[in-house]
């Protein structure tokens, strides 16, 4: 899976500052985001599916994902 | 006579929809605080007025009684002028912060000032005094505001205290030991002088709100109620004390009298606003010299511990803590204090805030002596909701991570969980806040609320509306 697109959240909390836990996925058909776990994007072959427009497809082409 | 500014009487006749007037005589032992606690299980809140208030003895005062004049957060914001409750720690934060001088009249413009008992002529027990709760020891006085003097700097003070009706001009009562009015009294009795004092009864809420604008020491609190009036706020000198202790010209009722040095009484147990009696302490007491009151004057009690009083002081607070952490978190919106917590709880909302602004506001308003416990929660919860509440602190929170505790700080002393013998209470500043954006652009980091659609959700109100759901299961 190309890695361009994706952000890794740093884990780093300084003065234990608040960090979201929760992975964002954007559509490339709809641009629109949903929230999917690491694991599902990981895998890679599991086809995502966007609750906004409803395609399907592969991690690697999301528009954006982002992993907490 | 002209009138010439607010006051109980404008209040009533402004709200004359929202005031219920029970028929026949009610008693002013209990029963009237027992309205007030059955209403206050139903949440509804009408100003009552009693027009016949029956005496232990069953003879009928002929001074009406008038109690929840602040029960209901709507009435007490509209009082101001404040259309939407929830707006009002804003407004009440800004209008105290312009304070407005009140100007003196003389006795022939004051109505308090038209029927003078002095001496013997004056007699507590003429007026309807309510035993409120069963274990109260008798009559008290909860509506009486009382106005000290600091003697170095001839600047007044004014707070409510609680006077227990003793004898025809004897009374105790019970200013709270880290009060202002106390520190005006130990000045005087520092001196092997009585304290001079006037305790006056019935106003406006804006007046009676203006008094509990929580302010430095020495500071007088007639220019906050001024700021919330938006006019100056009419004084007249008392009878006994000249213009050393000025009353309001426009209230219902005036008791003048002197604390005399070191004397102390038993007072209480009474029913505090935590919910429980509060101990018998020891309290100053007041020989009165003189009462003063309009010709048809009309008796505020406000129901302690209940909506009644809970609401008006609660409301006060917020406009404190807005005050207090607007400077330091612009993002502040809202601040609810709410009955179920006594006046331990706030809640306070924030839009957006910035990395360690919401910390910084908690730890600045834990600092205020009333607050035990803050939640800041973000503006998607309805902060006059405490389910609302308790979804965030389910869902947002962290215990270790998002709860700021202190010790060893001023509060309550009253809180039945003190550890024993203490004089100082913990506190807790909890971040329900959900975790910001990182990324701009992108979503924050957390999951979005579930929820049917704004259509879907507006269909299912208008299938909801005008069925008759009385004998629906609420629980």
């Amino acid at each position: 899976m190309p890695e361009d697109h994706i952000i890794r959240l740093r884990n780093h909390s300084p003065s234990g500052e608040k960090r979201g836990n929760t992975s964002w996925v954007q559509c490339g058909s709809c641009d629109g985001w949903f929230h999917a776990t690491e694991d599902i994007v990981s895998r890679g072959t599991v086809k995502l599916h966007c609750n906004h427009c409803h395609t399907e497809f592969l991690p690697g082409q999301a528009r954006k994902i982002v992993l907490a | 006579m002209a009138r010439w500014m607010s006051d109980l009487r404008t209040f009533l006749n402004e709200e004359s929809a929202h005031v219920w007037r029970p028929e026949g005589p009610v008693a002013l032992v209990q029963e009237i605080t027992a309205l007030q606690q059955a209403l206050d299980a139903r949440q509804h809140y009408p100003v009552i007025e009693i027009r016949q208030p029956k005496g232990a003895d069953g003879t009928i005062n002929p001074i009406s009684v008038v109690c929840n004049l602040t029960a209901s957060r709507a009435l007490t914001a509209r009082a101001l002028g404040v259309q939407d409750h929830r707006d009002f720690a804003a407004t009440y934060a800004q209008r105290t912060a312009n304070p407005i001088p009140p100007i003196v009249v003389g006795r022939d413009a004051a109505p308090v000032q038209q029927v003078v008992m002095r001496g013997d002529q004056a007699n507590l027990l003429d007026l309807p005094v309510l035993t409120q709760h069963a274990l109260d020891p008798g009559p008290y006085l909860t509506a009486a505001h009382a106005t000290t003097y600091d003697p170095d700097t001839g600047v007044d003070n004014t707070a409510i205290q609680r006077c227990w009706v003793k004898a025809p001009r004897r009374m105790s009562y019970y200013p709270y030991p880290a009060s202002h009015n106390t520190r005006n009294l130990r000045k005087f009795w520092a001196k092997d002088e009585p304290c001079p004092v006037a305790f006056w009864i019935g106003h406006h809420p804006k007046v009676l709100l203006g008094t509990q604008a929580k302010l430095s020491y020495p500071e007088s609190h007639w220019s906050a109620c001024g700021g919330l009036l938006g006019e100056p706020l009419r004084l007249v000198p008392s009878i006994t004390h000249g213009d050393k202790i000025m009353v309001p010209a426009d209230a219902e009722i005036v008791i003048e009298g002197w604390a005399p040095a070191n004397v102390w009484e038993a007072d209480g147990p009474f029913g505090e606003y935590t919910g429980y009696m509060g101990a018998q302490v020891a309290a100053p007491v007041c020989e009165v010299t003189c009462i003063t009151r309009r010709e048809n004057a009309i008796y505020h009690d406000y129901g302690s511990g209940h909506a009644d009083m809970l609401v008006p002081d609660n409301m006060v607070m917020e406009g404190k803590i807005y005050g207090m952490m607007k400077p330091i978190a612009p993002s502040v919106r809202r601040v609810h204090v709410p009955v179920s917590g006594r006046r331990f709880h706030a809640y306070v909302s924030f839009e957006n805030p910035g990395i360690g602004e919401v910390r910084d506001a908690l730890m600045a308003a834990l600092a205020y002596r009333r607050t035990k416990a803050i939640i800041a929660v973000d503006d998607d919860i309805d902060l006059f909701s405490d389910s609302d509440i308790m979804f965030a602190l389910a869902t947002r929170v962290q215990w270790e991570r998002d709860v700021i505790t202190a010790t060893g700080l001023q509060g309550s002393l009253m809180d039945p969980s003190l550890a024993r013998g203490a004089k100082t209470v913990q506190k807790a500043g909890i971040d329900a806040t959900l975790a910001p954006s990182e990324i701009p652009g992108a979503p924050r980091p957390v999951p979005p609320r579930n929820s049917v659609g704004t259509a879907a959700l507006d269909d299912a109100i208008a299938r909801l509306t005008g069925i008759d759901t009385k004998n629906w299961p609420v629980l």
